[in-house]
């Protein structure tokens, strides 16, 4: 008699268990696929949130470009057309004021979104962001690399021109660097943004606090990106960023 | 001497370590002045038992209340893991198979510790059965636990 009972009771500690392992493990699954959607529902908030900061940038930069920029420019021929009206002086102080203006608020415009990326695309856009930036200091800035590009649409190309663009501010405001090299090679199905410099390097423990220097920007547009992104130092001194992401060319 | 006072002795010293086992796996709750409360109750029925109950025969009644306290313990455990479910799949987590351990040998023998009075006056000392039973369940049961212990280590090991 005990043992029927003492063997419904092994029958039923069973049963038990298989459920808790079976349900433990439906759990975990489940668990794991709404990490896996809150993920990616994330990601479509980033993507979209970085879309519309661009369109923003877009349209603020034709602004002052096309609009503040035109009325800038006829300020500048109106000064000139005064002739023996102003003292010489005078018209020259205000040629330089207002010149000086159009030249800064050009730098902005460029800035916020090149009108190079969207019509000639990203090579484009970072041999005139070396250009324009070896113009404002001492620090020498080259572009080597692949002369175009394929498979590689524009909004990824809008994020690798930001990343560029951090990595090379960075160097250059923080790293005491005399050069910068940006580079982007593409073979094999794969994208190569690589952007060194020969200064003092990045610190570890502030390449693992993802804050900071805009190490934090560079990592989320890399994550939206899909790209990987690595920090190097170099020898003898300096660091490099490195993306890379899977294209179809 | 006698070996059911020693087994009686033990099932007081079992009944301690248990009730911290699962306090810990508990998360500590109870509080421990609960469980020494409870601890206290508990204990002195078993003495109170071996004094002026069973004395020196097999102490089946303090050992019946103790497996269903045990089996109880073990399936509310199980639900507090669907609870609270640890990071990783339940086989890797070795206070699961512990407590496996403790339903298969105490469940199991819930029935036998039950009967033990009425076996031990029937069957005499015929009483093969009873210890097969109870000796092939305690190899399963220990066997569990050895397996949570072993795990347990090579966690520690692997840290």
């Amino acid at each position: 008699m005990f043992a029927v009972g003492t063997g419904a009771i092994l029958l039923l500690v069973t049963a038990i268990i298989l459920f808790v392992v079976f349900y433990q493990k439906k759990m975990l699954q489940e668990q794991i696929h709404r990490q896996e959607m809150e993920t990616a529902y994330q990601r479509k908030m980033l993507l979209a949130t970085l879309e519309s900061q661009e369109n923003e940038r877009s349209r603020i930069s034709k602004e002052l470009h096309d609009g503040i920029g035109v009325m800038i420019q006829s300020v500048l021929t109106n000064v000139q057309a005064l002739g023996d009206r102003v003292e010489a002086d005078v018209r020259h102080d205000i040629t330089e004021a207002v010149t000086h203006t159009h030249q800064t608020l050009r730098e902005i415009s460029f800035d916020l979104m090149p009108a190079s990326l969207e019509r000639f695309g990203l090579i484009h856009a970072l041999k005139e962001l070396c250009t324009r930036l070896g113009k404002r200091g001492s620090v020498r800035l080259v572009y080597t690399g692949d002369d175009s590009l394929s498979g590689v649409s524009g909004e990824q190309q809008v994020l690798l021109y930001r990343i560029a663009q951090e990595a090379v501010n960075n160097a250059w405001r923080h790293s005491q660097a005399t050069e910068i090299t940006v580079e982007v090679r593409q073979s094999q199905g794969h994208l190569t943004l690589r952007v060194s410099d020969n200064g003092r390097g990045i610190p570890p423990e502030v390449q693992k606090q993802s804050s900071g220097l805009g190490l934090f920007n560079l990592r989320t547009r890399a994550e939206v990106l899909g790209a990987t992104l690595e920090f190097t130092h170099l020898q003898p001194s300096g660091t490099g960023v490195h993306v890379q992401l899977a294209t179809h060319g | 001497m006698n070996p059911n006072l020693v087994h009686a002795f033990y099932g007081m010293l079992e009944l301690i370590f248990v009730f911290f086992i699962y306090q810990r796996l508990f998360n500590n709750r109870p509080r421990t002045a609960v469980v020494i409360v409870v601890l206290v109750f508990l204990l002195a029925a078993a003495a109170l038992n071996l004094l002026i109950g069973q004395g020196t025969n097999i102490n089946s009644y303090s050992f019946t209340a103790q497996a269903f306290i045990y089996s109880v313990l073990a399936v509310v455990y199980f639900f507090y893991l669907l609870q609270h479910p640890p990071v990783v799949m339940i086989q890797q987590f070795p206070p699961f198979w512990f407590n496996v351990g403790v339903m298969v040998y105490f469940s199991g023998n819930l029935i036998l510790f039950t009967l033990t009075h009425y076996l031990v006056h029937q069957l005499k000392n015929d009483l093969m059965i009873y210890w097969t039973f109870h000796n092939v369940l305690f190899l399963f049961g220990t066997g569990f636990m050895c397996l949570s212990l072993w795990m347990e280590y090579r966690l520690q090991k692997s840290r």
